[in-house]
């Protein structure tokens, strides 16, 4: 990882106030959970290797060391607590643009968004978020948005091998992961505008979404029985409205949404 | 809550030792209560005749004692609200008591809290919050399972404050 030219562009660029580079880590977002009062806002974690995914929802974010993008971004902002939501489909949609600019059109067709937090290729898992709030009940709250992005990865556990990829292993090309970190971390400190206009956000982010109308799984917590459905749509509050196979049609906050391949 | 709900409930409480009630039901909070007996207090031997001195605390040992036939009362003063928090879920989503599936509960009943102490997470949308105390004191009572949906505003754990 060139850590010097990220310098260059984006702490001396007044974006972000510092970098923290890590050669291994337990997890990116554990770390600035940890730290963070010591930590100023605006730094940025990377990593080469995380040791472990982070807890509930990122299992095991498979990589080889230097092949990917592991990184928390440390961001205060000031959101009512009835928005904060905001902020998950504000990350992935700036996500979801930066790959688009670094693929090319074709290929771009084929990304798509996966409620709440997931950036799909060819509709497999490229990237997945995980944010942590803190000062909750404070108006600036202390974002930790923890991302990892499949880059030059090629090596896939069969466990994960039907649902996810790299951007190498589907384009067949190398991609300097300096570069998108960039351009990801400008898309998101020049676009805050969106992230103000909640309906906006929402829509062109429904407009990028998977499966309106598709058949999928859905479960609502841990060891919740899954149950066979369609996604209906995404409301105004970022909950997904799904109609499952017995006509119900049930309003969720929270829960995992499964591809059937 | 319909009229009769409430009719029935004004009967129950009549003819019974009960002088107050609270009721929380659906959002719905209703509080009936009914002059308590004459407190005796006020009622000094030494302002009276001997005899009628005498009479008088006849009269109030026999009014004592429905008085003192009201354990259910007596016994709800610890738990007034004045010493016990509340905390309620600020949003709709997933309660979750330990960070990882795998790591310790954040709290337990009687963990001993304080303002800022970490009590649960509640994840929407894959956003983790971190719900914290605003109070010292101990846990009383967890009132929802791990990993359960919960409401806006619903109950989550009971404090006593110290």
């Amino acid at each position: 990882m060139n850590i010097e030219s990220l310098n260059n562009n984006l702490v001396k660029e007044n974006l972000l106030s510092r970098i923290v580079f890590l050669d291994e880590v337990d997890s990116t977002n554990k770390f600035a959970s940890v730290n963070y009062a010591e930590l100023p806002h605006d730094t940025l974690i990377i990593t080469e290797f995380q040791k472990m995914g982070k807890g509930r929802f990122e299992r095991k974010w498979e990589s080889s060391k230097g092949t990917n993008l592991m990184f928390t971004l440390l961001k205060e902002l000031k959101i009512d607590i009835d928005k904060i939501h905001n902020v998950i489909f504000y990350t992935s949609y700036m996500l979801f643009n930066t790959l688009k600019e670094i693929l090319d059109d074709t290929l771009g067709k084929n990304l798509l968004l996966k409620w709440p937090n997931d950036v799909l290729l060819n509709r497999k898992k490229t990237a997945g978020i995980l944010l942590e709030v803190k000062n909750l009940k404070q108006p600036v709250k202390l974002f930790i948005i923890g991302i990892g992005l499949n880059v030059n990865e090629t090596d896939f556990q069969s466990d994960n091998i039907v649902s996810a990829t790299s951007l190498k292993k589907e384009t067949g090309k190398e991609f300097s992961r300096e570069d998108i970190l960039e351009k990801f971390i400008i898309n998101f400190y020049k676009n805050y505008n969106l992230l103000k206009e909640s309906d906006k956000l929402i829509d062109e982010w429904k407009k990028n979404s998977f499966g309106i109308d598709e058949k999928i799984s859905f479960s609502q917590y841990e060891d919740d029985k899954e149950k066979s459905g369609y996604i209906k749509d995404i409301d105004h509050d970022g909950a997904i409205m799904i109609r499952f196979d017995d006509g119900s049609v049930k309003k969720f906050y929270s829960g995992e949404i499964k591809i059937k391949y | 809550m319909d009229l009769n709900y409430l009719k029935k409930l004004i009967k129950i409480i009549d003819t019974s030792s009960i002088s107050e009630i609270e009721i929380e039901e659906e959002g719905k909070r209703i509080k009936l209560s009914k002059p308590r007996p004459k407190v005796l207090a006020n009622v000094s031997p030494l302002n009276v005749p001997l005899s009628a001195a005498t009479a008088v605390n006849e009269e109030a040992s026999a009014l004592r004692k429905p008085a003192e036939e009201k354990p259910s009362e007596e016994i709800i003063i610890p738990f007034t609200k004045e010493n016990i928090a509340e905390v309620k879920s600020p949003m709709v989503g997933t309660f979750y008591r330990a960070p990882a599936p795998e790591a310790d509960a954040y709290v337990n009943v009687g963990s001993i809290v304080s303002p800022g102490s970490i009590l649960c997470i509640i994840e929407a949308m894959k956003l983790m919050n971190e719900i914290e105390s605003e109070v010292s004191g101990k846990i009383i009572k967890i009132l929802v399972e791990n990993a359960q949906p919960v409401e806006y505003n619903q109950p989550l754990f009971l404090i006593e404050k110290s």
